[in-house]
């Protein structure tokens, strides 16, 4: 059988329960909650960084202290624009290559030429592809690699076999 | 003034062989290999760099805020005791290096700037020794040419030794046969050659470079079905492993950056290849 409690009694039931839920202990340490005691240093210490942290005294810079600095900055950016530049022109000169290289492929005829460009998009690259650290790894170079068991039904590496090759 | 067997012999040898290759125009359709390993740590910084961030950083010195210890650390911790001993070490070491200017002799050829504290006491006697690997390795010194711990800032390129006089340096590379592709015939001429103890993973399927050149008149007497070939090169990276020679078509291998190729490789070949290569 059973009982039926009356709106007021569910209302007070939910807020009850509402209340245990949350939790307890930690509520006091938050600010913004109801319970917060606002004598906690950790607020105090929060409104002090926030609000009065002393700028540090900037010394002046005299004319020729501010001609260097300008110097400095202007060398700055043309040693940036160099490197930039000379990046740039590698890039340049290694995409002349693929160019002409792609253009006499063409010549050649539609086998070859088709092959090489069809694919490609789907390319990804390999984990073993790590970027540059600070210092090489402890043992070096790996000497001692070995192929694994060839599985003609799997490609370890991004570049599988040709699609328009028959199979033997 | 061959006998006669060893004569038709060739003949037919040329004849099947010009069945199974590309050739185009009366030049044999090659395809070559530039296996590069990769760079494996940063650049050394430019002097300028280094002075400049020197700079940068003094600066940031002036203009930053005083540290909120009381806030990142809760008075009377652990943590707080450490940071406290830390600094005390930090400030000792700075007037150390105002008053005595000792040069710290290190295994890893950190840079040492004059105001900077180096912190070799971050690693306190808890911790674990943590082992760093030199920059410069023993093949550096020794100027190994086929280490591929050399020059771990540069980026190292395969060169090969063909049996002959001149032109014997070049790039690994091998006929294309009328049944595949440019990528298989690179992937098949380098594992014919430099044997398959290499990890390598070849950059997708288009050619980076393209040279072409006539063969010389001896030759061209010999094999008249050919004057000379066009070579399509493919990129590729080699991750772990290394060459190993087959002794019939080349006799020797280096791993060389792109300035030290001039050294090894015909000037016309070098101009024509250079463009694809990295200056780093």
């Amino acid at each position: 059988m059973t009982k039926s409690l009356s709106t007021t009694a569910i209302r007070g039931l939910l807020a009850r329960t509402i209340q245990k839920s949350k939790p307890k202990s930690s509520s006091p340490d938050i600010p913004g909650s109801q319970n917060a005691n606002i004598t906690d240093t950790r607020y105090q210490i929060i409104k002090r960084i926030l609000y009065e942290t002393p700028k540090p005294e900037l010394p002046k810079m005299t004319e020729q202290d501010l001609e260097r600095h300008e110097t400095i900055d202007r060398a700055w950016k043309l040693f940036l624009r160099n490197q930039q530049e000379e990046r740039e022109n590698e890039l340049a000169a290694k995409y002349r290559m693929l160019n002409e290289a792609n253009i006499e492929l063409e010549k050649l005829g539609p086998r070859l030429f088709n092959s090489a460009q069809m694919g490609n998009k789907i390319m990804m690259f390999p984990r073993q592809m790590k970027i540059p650290t600070e210092t090489p790894p402890l043992n070096g170079w790996n000497y001692d690699y070995k192929p694994p068991p060839s599985d003609p039904t799997k490609d370890s590496k991004p570049l599988p076999p040709d699609s328009t090759r028959d199979s033997p | 003034s061959q006998p006669i067997s060893q004569k038709s012999q060739s003949d037919i040898l040329n004849l099947l062989k010009s069945d199974k290759n590309e050739v185009h125009d009366g030049y044999r359709i090659v395809a070559g290999v530039v296996l590069s390993r990769n760079p494996i740590i940063f650049r050394d910084p430019h002097p300028f760099e280094r002075e400049y961030y020197l700079y940068q950083q003094r600066l940031e010195h002036i203009h930053a805020s005083p540290f909120p210890v009381d806030f990142y650390f809760k008075k009377g911790s652990v943590a707080e005791k450490k940071w406290k001993e830390k600094k005390e070490r930090e400030k000792a070491d700075a007037l150390l290096a105002f008053g005595l200017r000792k040069t710290k002799n290190k295994t890893s050829s950190e840079k040492i700037g004059e105001d900077e504290a180096i912190d070799s006491s971050d690693v306190s006697s808890e911790e674990e020794e943590i082992k760093i690997a030199s920059r410069i390795t023993s093949a550096d010194l020794t100027n190994d040419a086929k280490s591929l711990d050399r020059a771990l800032q540069r980026t190292l390129y395969l060169i090969v030794r063909k049996p002959r006089e001149e032109h014997s340096w070049q790039f690994p590379q091998g006929g294309v046969e009328k049944t595949e592709t440019l990528v298989q015939a690179a992937s098949r001429e380098l594992e014919e050659e430099c044997g398959n103890c290499m990890d390598v993973w070849f950059v997708g399927r288009r050619p980076v470079g393209y040279y072409k050149y006539d063969y010389p008149k001896s030759f061209v007497k010999d094999n008249a079905e050919y004057k000379g070939a066009k070579v399509f090169f493919m990129a590729a990276h080699i991750f772990a492993g290394q060459v190993k020679v087959d002794n019939k078509e080349i006799v020797d291998f280096a791993w060389v950056t792109k300035q030290e190729m001039k050294n090894y490789v015909h000037t016309e070949y070098y101009e024509a290849v250079k463009d694809m290569l990295s200056e780093h």
